[in-house]
C-alpha cells in the first residue's frame, strides 16, 4: 500500500515510478529497457572502459576473426572492433537523441497551441504541418548534407526538421478533444491566460503521448542516422560511428564479416530496443491497440 | 469543398518542396558560378555566368525561374554524366520502381494475412511471432541486412545472383523496352535471361520487402485491434455472430481505409529507403544515381532527385489519403 | 426447460485481475427474474453492467466469474463453450446497449445489419429478410422504414438509431432483453418515450426485461420490481411500477433525496454521506 503523497511533486514522482514498476512488468517493457537503457550505458561509460584505443592500427593484427583476445575482431587496419563498436554507439545515439530532442518539443508545442486556440491560428500551423509532413525525411536528410556540408549538425538538422510533424498531429488531436473540457473553463473562469493554459495544463497533458510517439521515433531516427553515416554524410573519419563502421567493413565483407555485421547488429539491437519501449510504453498509455 | 482544400494542400506541399530544395540549392558553401566556370576564369566569364545564372535577380525571381524549370522538367546538365539530367533520372527511375514494387507486393501478400491473423489470435503464440518478425523488419537497417544477405545467400549458398540487375552476358543483350528488366526479360521470349533478372531482383526486393512487411503487418493488426475493441464489435458478439465473422465482415471493412493509405505511404518510405539498398547491390536506380552525384559534387543532379522522389512520395501519399477518404465515408476514422 | 425461471442467479462472485490486488466488482449477488419486468438500479461500479455481461458471457479474460447457480431458463451457463453462448446471444437472450450510433457498423447502412440479424436466427432469404426489417422498425415508430434500412449509422438521430437497435436485438424473437443505460445517451424526451417502447414490445411478446440504469425515478414506472446495487450487492428490493417509491435502505433513500425537485429551489442539495457499513 503506497504511502500518500504530500506534494504534487511527490506525487508526481510516485507516478513515475508506477509507470515504471508497470512497464517492467511485461517481456516487451522488460527488453525494451534493458536494450535501451543498457546501449545508453554502455555508450556513456565507454571512453571509461578498460578498452583497447579504437584508432590504434597494427599491421600484425588485420583482419583477424572474433576471439579471446578481441573479442569482435579486428578490422583492416588492425583495430579493435569492440572499443570501436562501443565508441561508435555514442555518435549513433547523440545524434538520434537530439534530432528527437528537438523535433518532438517544437512539434508538441505547435499541436498544442494549435489544439488550444483553434480557428485562424490552427488553420495556418495544421497547414504548415501538412505541409512538411508531404517530406521525405531520408532524401531530403541526403540532400541537406548535400548542399550544407556533410557531419553531425547536419544530420541532427535535417532529420529534426523533418521529423516534428507527427507530434504536432498528435498533440492537436489531444488537445482539440480536450479544449472543451471543464477544468479548462474552470482555469479560464479563474482568470488563467491562453498561454498559461498551454504552458500549464495542455503540454502537461499531451506529453505521454508525445513520449511514446518520441521512443518509436528514436527507433527509426536511428536507422535514418546510421543509414546517413554508411553513405559518409555523417562523422568524418576515423572517428567510430555505427553506420560508418558498416560502410567501412564493406569491401571485406566476404572475408571478414565481422567488421561490418557486428556494428549493423548493434545498431538493429539500438532500434529494436526503442521500439519494443515504445510498444510498452503504449501498452500503458493506451492499452487497447495491445 | 474539401476536395479543393486537399487540392491546396497538395499544392502547397510540392511548393514547400520547391522552396525547400531551392533554399539548399542557394546555401552551398561552394560558389556555384566557380563550380560551373572553374576558379580561374577570367573576370568577364565570370560575370556572364553570373548573369546567365540568374544570380544577379531578386531572390524571388530567382525562385520562380527555379520552379518554372524543374516543372519543365528543365534539370540541367549532370556534370558528372553529361547528360540532360532528365534523361539521367529517366533511365534510372523505371528499376527504383522495380524493386519498391516488388517489395510492396510482397510487404502487402505476405503482410495484410499476417496483419488479420495476428488480430485473430492476438495474444497467442503466433501473434507473438509474428509481431517479432514484424518488429525486426522495422528494426533492422536495410543496409547492413543487404549486405549480410549478399554473404549469405549470394557468396556462402549461391542461391541468388550478386549486385546489379542482370548479369554481363544479358546485359546488352536484352532490349530496353519499359526499363524493367522483370518485363523487358520476359518479353524478349530468353527464359535464361528472365531467370537472371530475378535472381538479382530476389534479395533486394526481399529484404525491402521485409521492411513492407513489418509496416504493413503491424499497422493492419494494429487498426484491426483498435476496431475490435470499438462498440459495433461488441453489439456484433450480442447478435449471436462468430468471432470470425465479425473480424471479416465488420472489423475489417472498418479498418480497410487506414491500411490502403499505411500501404501507399509504405510504398513511398520504400522509394526512398532504395537508395541505401541501391548503394550495397549497386543497383542502376534513381538512389545510386543520386549518391553517386553527391559524391561527384554534382549538385543539380542531387537537387533533381530530391524532387522527382519527393514529387513521387508526397502523390503516393495524397493517393493512399484519397483512397481511404472514398473507402470510409461513413466509418468514423481516427482524428 | 419451460417453467424454469429465465435468469436465475445465486451468490454471484466476479473478481477483476488488476495490476495491483484484485476488484471484486460483484460481491455475493442473487436475483430470480420470471416473466416480468426488473430494474436494477445503481451508481457506475456498483457491478450492475458485470453481471449482465456475466449473464452474456461477455465479460473480459481478466475477470473471474464465480457463482452457485447462473443459469438462463434452467440451462447452466457457468464455463459455458464459446459455440453455446453464440447459439445463446441473440437468439433467447438480447442486450440494447447505450450508445446506438456506436453500435451499429459504421460502413454497413442499417439494412444489411439488420438483414444479418434476420439471416442468422430467423433463417430467412434476403428478400423476406428485408421485407420483415421493414415491418419491424415500423412496429418501432419509425416512418418510412424503406428509407431508414437503406441509411448509415452517422445519419441516424440518437433515438431514431437505439429505436432501429431495439428492433435489430428483437428479430431473433429472444425471451430475455436486457437494456443496458439504453437511455443515457439520449435527450429527457427521447428517454421516456423508448423507455415506453421497450415496455410495449415486451409485454405485446411476453418477454422478461432487465432495465439497468443510473437514475431511478426514470425506470421505477417501468419496472415490476426495483434492485437497488451499491459496491457489487444488491442491498435493496423495491416494488415498482408506481411513482411512489417506499425506500428503507439508508442509500436509497439518500438516492432519492440528492434529486432536484422545485422545493429544493435556491437551496443547497443534499449530498449522500456514504456508510462504510454498507459495504458489509
Amino acid at each position: 500500500m503506497m504511502s500518500m503523497a504530500t506534494s504534487p511533486a511527490k506525487a508526481r514522482l510516485s507516478a513515475i515510478l508506477l509507470g515504471l514498476r508497470q512497464l517492467c512488468a511485461s517481456v516487451v517493457g522488460q527488453l525494451g529497457c534493458a536494450l535501451v537503457g543498457g546501449s545508453c550505458l554502455l555508450a556513456l561509460l565507454a571512453p571509461f572502459l578498460p578498452l583497447a584505443d579504437p584508432n590504434a592500427q597494427s599491421l600484425t593484427a588485420r583482419l583477424l576473426a572474433p576471439s579471446v583476445g578481441h573479442w569482435f575482431g579486428t578490422d583492416a587496419f588492425g583495430r579493435d572492433m569492440l572499443s570501436r563498436v562501443l565508441l561508435g554507439l555514442r555518435p549513433t545515439l547523440f545524434m538520434a537523441l537530439a534530432s528527437v530532442g528537438l523535433s518532438a518539443p517544437v512539434g508538441l508545442v505547435i499541436g498544442a497551441t494549435s489544439g488550444l486556440f483553434g480557428g485562424t491560428t490552427q488553420r495556418l500551423l495544421m497547414g504548415l504541418t501538412d505541409v512538411f509532413m508531404a517530406f521525405p525525411r531520408l532524401i531530403l536528410s541526403l540532400c541537406a548534407a548535400a548542399t550544407l556540408g556533410a557531419g553531425v549538425g547536419t544530420v541532427i538538422f535535417a532529420v529534426a526538421a523533418t521529423g516534428w510533424p507527427p507530434y504536432a498531429r498528435l498533440a492537436r488531436a489531444e488537445a482539440t478533444s480536450l479544449r472543451g473540457s471543464e477544468f479548462l473553463l474552470a482555469a479560464e473562469g479563474l482568470g488563467s491566460s491562453r498561454l498559461g493554459m498551454l504552458w500549464r495544463h495542455m503540454l502537461p497533458l499531451c506529453l505521454p503521448s508525445a513520449i511514446v510517439r518520441a521512443a518509436l521515433d528514436a527507433a527509426s531516427v536511428i536507422l535514418i542516422v546510421a543509414g546517413l553515416s554508411f553513405l559518409g554524410l555523417g562523422v568524418p573519419p576515423p572517428a567510430p560511428e555505427l553506420g560508418a563502421l558498416v560502410a567501412a567493413g564493406r569491401d571485406a565483407i566476404f572475408d571478414a564479416w565481422w567488421i561490418s555485421a557486428l556494428p549493423g547488429a548493434a545498431i538493429l539491437l539500438l532500434s529494436l530496443g526503442f521500439n519494443l519501449l515504445g510498444d510498452a510504453m503504449r501498452d500503458l498509455v493506451d492499452p487497447r491497440t495491445g | 469543398m474539401k476536395a479543393g482544400l486537399r487540392l491546396l494542400s497538395l499544392i502547397a506541399a510540392l511548393a514547400g518542396l520547391l522552396f525547400v530544395t531551392f533554399a539548399l540549392g542557394r546555401l552551398l558553401p561552394v560558389d556555384p558560378v566557380l563550380a560551373v566556370v572553374g576558379d580561374r576564369a577570367p573576370p568577364d566569364v565570370y560575370q556572364h555566368m553570373f548573369h546567365q545564372m540568374h544570380l544577379d535577380r531578386p531572390v524571388a525571381v530567382q525562385f520562380g525561374l527555379f520552379a518554372w524549370a524543374m516543372l519543365h522538367g528543365d534539370f540541367g546538365q549532370s556534370s558528372s554524366t553529361g547528360q540532360p539530367i532528365l534523361t539521367d533520372i529517366a533511365r534510372f527511375f523505371p528499376a527504383t520502381l522495380e524493386l519498391a514494387t516488388f517489395a510492396i507486393f510482397l510487404g502487402v501478400v505476405l503482410g495484410l494475412p499476417t496483419g488479420v491473423f495476428c488480430a485473430r489470435y492476438a495474444g497467442r503464440l503466433g501473434d507473438h511471432l509474428a509481431r517479432i518478425i514484424s518488429l525486426l523488419g522495422l528494426s533492422v537497417p536495410v543496409f547492413w541486412l543487404s549486405l549480410v544477405g549478399l554473404l549469405v545467400f549470394y557468396a556462402r549458398l549461391g542461391w541468388v545472383g550478386g549486385p546489379g540487375r542482370l548479369d554481363i552476358a544479358f546485359q546488352y543483350s536484352v532490349p530496353n523496352v519499359t526499363g524493367i528488366d522483370l518485363i523487358d526479360t520476359a518479353l524478349s521470349g530468353d527464359p535464361a535471361a528472365f531467370r537472371d533478372a530475378i535472381s538479382h531482383l530476389l534479395l533486394p526486393g526481399s529484404i525491402l520487402g521485409l521492411v513492407a512487411f513489418g509496416y504493413i503487418a503491424r499497422m493492419t493488426r494494429g487498426f484491426l485491434l483498435w476496431q475490435m475493441g470499438r462498440d459495433y464489435v461488441v453489439v456484433a458478439r450480442l447478435k449471436g455472430l462468430s468471432e470470425a465473422a465479425i473480424l471479416w465482415r465488420h472489423a475489417l471493412p472498418c479498418a480497410i481505409g487506414p491500411v490502403i493509405s499505411v500501404i501507399f505511404w509504405t510504398y513511398a518510405y520504400l522509394l526512398e529507403g532504395a537508395v541505401l539498398t541501391e548503394t550495397v547491390f549497386a543497383w542502376p536506380g534513381i538512389g545510386l544515381y543520386m549518391t553517386q552525384s553527391l559524391f561527384a559534387g554534382d549538385i543539380p543532379a542531387v537537387l533533381a532527385g530530391t524532387l522527382v522522389i519527393g514529387v513521387a512520395f508526397m502523390l503516393l501519399n495524397r493517393c493512399g489519403d484519397l483512397l481511404q477518404g472514398a473507402l470510409e465515408p461513413n466509418a468514423q476514422g481516427k482524428t | 426447460m419451460p417453467d424454469a425461471p429465465l435468469l436465475d442467479i445465486a451468490d454471484l462472485h466476479i473478481n477483476f485481475a488488476t495490476p495491483a490486488s484484485p476488484v471484486a466488482a460483484v460481491r455475493g449477488l442473487s436475483l430470480t427474474l420470471g416473466q416480468e419486468r426488473l430494474a436494477i438500479v445503481g451508481e457506475s461500479g456498483s457491478g450492475k453492467s458485470a453481471t449482465m455481461r456475466a449473464a452474456l458471457g461477455l465479460l473480459p479474460a481478466t475477470a473471474s466469474v464465480k457463482a452457485q447457480r447462473l443459469a438462463f431458463r434452467g440451462q447452466n451457463l457457468l464455463g459455458l463453450a464459446p459455440k453455446r453462448w453464440r447459439t445463446l446471444r441473440g437468439r433467447h437472450i438480447a442486450m440494447v446497449v447505450q450508445d446506438p450510433r456506436q453500435g451499429f457498423t459504421p460502413v454497413h447502412s442499417l439494412g444489411a445489419q439488420m438483414i444479418e440479424m434476420l439471416v442468422r436466427h430467423r433463417a430467412l432469404t434476403r428478400r423476406a429478410a428485408w421485407r420483415e426489417a421493414e415491418a419491424m422498425l415500423a412496429e418501432v415508430q419509425i416512418r418510412d422504414p424503406s428509407q431508414v434500412l437503406r441509411q448509415y449509422p452517422h445519419e441516424l438521430s440518437g433515438g431514431m438509431a437505439q429505436r432501429a437497435m431495439i428492433a435489430m436485438m428483437l428479430a431473433g424473437e429472444p425471451a430475455l432483453l436486457i437494456a443496458d443505460e439504453a437511455t443515457s445517451a439520449l435527450d429527457v424526451v427521447v428517454q421516456q418515450q423508448i423507455l415506453a417502447l421497450i415496455d410495449t414490445q415486451v409485454r405485446r411478446r411476453g418477454m422478461g426485461l432487465i432495465l439497468i440504469s443510473h437514475q431511478l425515478d426514470l425506470v421505477a414506472r417501468f419496472a415490476d420490481r426495483i434492485l437497488v446495487m451499491y459496491a457489487g450487492r444488491v442491498v435493496e428490493e423495491l416494488r415498482g411500477g408506481t411513482a411512489a417509491l417506499q425506500p428503507v435502505h439508508p442509500y436509497t433513500i439518500g438516492l432519492l433525496h440528492c434529486r432536484p425537485t422545485p422545493a429544493s429551489f435556491g437551496r443547497a442539495l443534499p449530498v449522500l454521506t456514504r456508510d462504510p457499513a454498507w459495504l458489509a
